[in-house]
């Protein structure tokens, strides 16, 4: 049996990441997640607005392994927006994964979420993510075209993913370049380039 | 914010939590239990610890957290919170004080018998659409208590109070007793071809029964007995009495009742016969799915008077039955398909089962692989239970469609594409007749030990590609992408195999320009094989909707690639088929099948096939790539993204293979450049493709279902090349309208730059130093003139999910 204390990374690059992505929003203002009593105010954002209803240990699992990729937009004293990730090992690549996104429906359509996502993606790469994934229904237009507009690929469909029946997508970043081939490539004799 | 020093250490902590632990005592006191429930069914004993956990828990600061170590997401995922009524099925909720009693001796009307029927064939059809037994089937109550209704349920009732006016029992003991039997047989069959591991758990189908009896004891063919005693009291007893009530439906509800018990006296057979071992008794099968399908289709042409008829019976059903049943994750609610979709999806798995009963009658390896190639596009996509049945009837036990052995597959198969000669796959009793020579022997053991070798390598791979057709279209391209690597080695195997053979055989080369060329029988049906999935998975990519617009032309391209490299190797094979025709004399000595006429054919249609796609393929990239020189194409930069990652990573899975060649991003880019030709003659290029694509299609149309080995699938195959016909007709005439529009804009666009080029001219002549502008000034300019219409090209997958229509809109 282990006990986790509420770790409390706040590193001095994420914070500048924060100030540089959000310096024209006045009014949001995006923190780090740093203690166990903003959770409630999470957990009813995100019940709000997914098909799928977790329980509060799947947020634990996220926040007290990763606190330093959990972000929150807060309007005032109240959190309208905010990001759930994870950053580990798979196969052989170190793989971000952001598990729950939500903006308060009032708040929607001013890049909330795109800034957040942004935060993620400049935070994972700090921490050398080779690529950062996630999944989203097949349905959801308005997130399929947000992470979209950021590169993110359509890397896989998955039948029947969500418990409702409905298929999703597995979205995929690259954050690193080409893997250097060793062969270079040759053109097959006789291919038509133009026939 | 609590520092960490404040905390109760993690040793203390520990220590506590396992001394509590070991106070708690789980056992249930008996005497607590409660005997009286009437709702007890099912129901599982609980003890109150909260009092325990609020002490054991008393010392925990906000924030801290007790776990085991190995506590990972999915643990974290199943977890429950204790009193919250969506995850805490234990809790007793204010709907289940107030459920309404269910009765079981209560005597039901024909429209109360017919509603639950339905309902419950809606469960089962749900059920088969992926949702759990839990919140289906095992939400009806008389399924739990169907082998109770029995005479002495009403007899000994001391509450009965009937009177001669209300239905008869039989109704309850025979009609609905019977109904409800029939589909637990019914579901019982379906559970154990469904736990082969054929398809997905979980994701195609749940197979938990919680515990929950089947009534695994109770014969199939008694239950066809009790069903056909329902039949004939209804006939003889049930019609009589419900035309005395003399309602004014009383002849519909008749017949409904009736057609929902002929037809699921049908459906059991279909299914006891399916499932009969070797596909012995599919033709058997086949009478009782056609009697079940014309029913079907009685229920659903009389759809708007039956489907209405049935009465709801209070607490006949209870949803929330799977709170009483263990489960690994908290139930959601879900919708239960209707009467509508669910006769659709009966109907569908009808269809597919029946089809799968008639590729028994095998034709030739590739007819039985087309069959699966189009039984997998299915749009809808055929049910899990149909898959599931279809690759039991393709391979169990390595025995193919029953009979066959995986030996005469491999053979048909390699033999209907290259033909290789006679000896290669001869029996080994033909081996042993032949004219005693002992050299000639002993070479032709080796060749059979060769190809054998080959065979036994070959085995997996192919069970697996029939396998991976038998997935939904998904899971298809994501397991096509991990058995590349096998394919590929089965192909570089083959090779050695191959040259090998080619000694012993003494096969002399065709002498072509590039030099002598050996046939490669085995290794040339493999890169074939290789070839068409490196081909699927890229096109699977468009129907499954995985690319972006601005991808298109980069995966069109390199399917354009990979076609040709398919197109030369098919006619390289076709050159070795045809000319071992004029066969040499120590062949002769080999037996030479006689002239492949078939495999001429089948090469002849695969590269008709093959060049089509191909010039589909070249056109819609080409189209884009004048698109983009017209500015109707330009894609937005994303941000993160880079193009030459993204390709690396959309052509990874090919860039371990030995073929073929990988291309690179600087080949992309360098082929698709066109620097030197117009916009205009691009449009014209891309018109020829489309136009060569539709006369090879209509080539194709006009050959036989033999010819093409399409033998169980020719509808489905026409119905193919039409939807690539009209994506041709479509593409040309909107290229037709493109080219007129440009001109148009061309002329206005010379006219201004005429003028331009005049005042640069004479701006010229004034100031002789000035730069003249460059040639790429005055592409944009250019550019810009012909985005004034302000349209976009648009991509429309309208008639087939690989191709799209592109036009301006």
């Amino acid at each position: 049996m282990d006990v986790v204390k509420n770790k409390q990374n706040f590193s001095t690059s994420t914070s500048s990441i924060i100030k540089q992505l959000t310096n024209d929003n006045t009014d949001i203002t995006y923190v780090p997640y740093s203690s166990e009593l903003q959770l409630p105010g999470i957990m009813s954002l995100i019940e709000n607005d997914l098909s799928e209803p977790y329980s509060i240990y799947t947020y634990r699992y996220f926040i007290n392994n990763w606190p330093n990729l959990c972000f929150m937009a807060m309007d005032q004293g109240t959190c309208i927006g905010v990001i759930i990730c994870k950053l580990d090992r798979h196969r052989d690549a170190l793989r971000g994964y952001i598990a729950m996104l939500a903006v308060k429906k009032e708040y929607r359509k001013r890049k909330i979420g795109t800034t957040l996502v942004k935060i993620v993606i400049n935070a994972m790469k700090l921490q050398n993510a080779d690529e950062i994934v996630l999944e989203t229904e097949y349905t959801n237009l308005g997130a399929l075209s947000l992470y979209h507009n950021l590169g993110f690929i359509r890397d896989k469909r998955l039948y029947r993913y969500y418990l409702n029946g409905v298929d999703a997508f597995r979205l995929k970043l690259f954050c690193k370049g080409e893997i250097p081939i060793v062969e270079e490539s040759q053109r097959v004799t006789g291919e038509k380039a133009n026939g | 914010m609590t520092s960490p020093s404040d905390l109760p250490s993690k040793d203390d902590l520990v220590k506590k939590t396992q001394v509590a632990l070991s106070k708690l005592n789980l056992t249930v006191d008996q005497t607590e239990e409660s005997t009286e429930h009437s709702n007890s069914l099912l129901l599982p004993q609980y003890k109150d610890i909260t009092k325990f956990l609020d002490e054991a828990t008393d010392e925990f600061e906000i924030g801290q957290l007790v776990h085991l170590e190995s506590f990972g997401l999915y643990d974290a995922m199943s977890s429950i919170e204790i009193m919250d009524p969506k995850m805490d099925s234990g809790m007793i909720l204010d709907s289940d004080l107030n459920k309404p009693p269910f009765n079981l001796r209560a005597r039901l009307k024909p429209k109360e018998v017919l509603g639950i029927i339905d309902h419950l064939f809606n469960c089962e059809m749900t059920w088969h659409s992926g949702h759990s037994l839990s919140q289906t089937i095992f939400t009806c109550m008389y399924f739990h208590h169907v082998s109770e209704l029995n005479q002495e349920l009403f007899i000994n009732d001391p509450n009965d109070d009937s009177t001669d006016s209300d239905s008869p029992i039989e109704f309850v003991i025979l009609v609905l007793k019977s109904y409800v039997f029939g589909t637990i047989k019914c579901c019982h069959l379906v559970w154990d071809e469904m736990t082969k591991g054929n398809v997905y758990e979980e994701e195609d189908f749940s197979t938990n029964k919680y515990g929950i009896s089947m009534y695994e004891n109770f014969p199939d063919s008694q239950c066809i007995k009790l069903i056909e005693d329902a039949e004939t009291w209804m006939e003889q007893h049930g019609c009589k009495w419900i035309r005395e009530k003399g309602q004014h439906d009383c002849e519909n509800v008749i017949r409904a009742i009736l057609s929902r018990l002929h037809l699921r006296k049908s459906f059991l057979l279909v299914l006891m016969h399916m499932s009969q071992s070797r596909c012995q008794q599919y033709l058997q099968a086949q009478r009782h799915l056609n009697t079940s399908m014309q029913l079907l289709n009685g229920i659903k042409e009389g759809a708007n008077v039956s489907l209405s008829l049935g009465v709801d019976v209070s607490g006949a059903f209870d949803p929330l039955i799977n709170r009483k049943l263990v489960s690994q994750t908290p139930p959601r609610p879900i919708r239960l398909l209707t009467m509508q979709e669910s006769i659709n999806e009966m109907m569908n798995m009808l269809k597919s089962i029946n089809a799968t009963c008639e590729i028994i009658n095998y034709k030739s390896a590739t007819s039985l692989m087309n069959f699966l190639v189009y039984h997998a596009s299915q749009q809808p996509s055929p049910c899990a239970f149909s898959r599931s049945i279809l690759q039991s009837t393709i391979c169990t036990e390595n025995r193919i469609l029953g009979k066959m052995s995986m030996f005469q597959l491999i053979k048909d198969s390699v033999t209907e594409l290259t033909n290789p000669p006679y000896i290669y796959f001869a029996s080994k009793i033909d081996i042993a007749t032949s004219p005693k020579d002992d050299l000639i022997d002993e070479n032709k053991s080796e060749i059979s030990k060769l190809v054998h070798n080959f065979v036994d390598s070959t085995v997996k791979p192919l069970t697996d590609l029939y396998r991976i057709l038998c997935h939904n279209r998904s899971r298809q391209r994501r397991n096509m992408c991990k058995v590349l690597t096998d394919w590929d080695l089965l192909q570089e195997e083959a090779e050695h195999i191959d040259t090998k053979l080619q000694s012993l055989t003494n096969e002399e080369p065709l002498i072509t320009e590039e030099g002598p060329s050996y046939s490669f029988h085995l290794s040339s049906w493999v890169y074939h094989r290789k070839l068409v999935l490196l081909e699927d998975i890229l096109f699977l990519g468009f129907e499954l909707d995985l690319y972006g617009t601005h991808e298109y032309m980069m995966i069109y391209w390199y399917i354009d690639y990979l076609l040709g490299v398919h197109y030369q190797h098919l006619e390289r094979t076709h050159m070795h088929v045809t000319e071992n025709k004029k066969s040499k004399k120590q062949q002769e000595n080999l037996r030479l099948a006689p002239p492949p006429t078939s495999t001429v054919s089948l090469l002849v249609s695969q590269r008709l096939m093959i060049i089509a796609k191909q010039d589909i393929c070249r056109g819609i990239h080409r189209t884009i790539s004048a698109l983009r020189k017209t500015g109707h194409a330009i894609f937005p930069r994303l941000e993160f993204d880079d193009e030459s990652t993204r390709f690396w990573h959309r052509f990874r899975m090919y860039r371990t293979l030995g073929s073929p060649t990988i291309l690179s991003y600087k080949d992309f880019k360098d082929m698709t450049q066109f620097d030197n030709i117009t916009a205009m003659d691009l449009f014209n290029v891309s018109l020829q493709n489309f136009q060569a694509a539709r006369s090879s299609i209509e080539k194709l149309l006009a050959m036989k279902p033999s010819e093409l080995r399409m033998d169980f699938c020719h509808a489905d195959f026409t119905k193919e090349l039409q939807a690539m016909l009209r994506v041709c007709i479509a593409n040309i005439v909107s290229l037709h309208k493109i080219i007129e529009e440009c001109k148009e804009n061309e002329i206005v666009t010379s006219h201004k730059q005429q003028k331009q080029k005049q005042r640069q001219k004479n701006k010229k002549s004034l100031t002789s130093s000035s730069v003249t502008p460059s040639s790429s000034s005055i592409q944009t300019q250019k550019l810009t003139s012909l985005r004034k219409d302000n349209k976009v090209a648009n991509f429309e997958f309208k008639y087939h999910p690989w191709y799209p229509v592109i036009t301006l809109k």
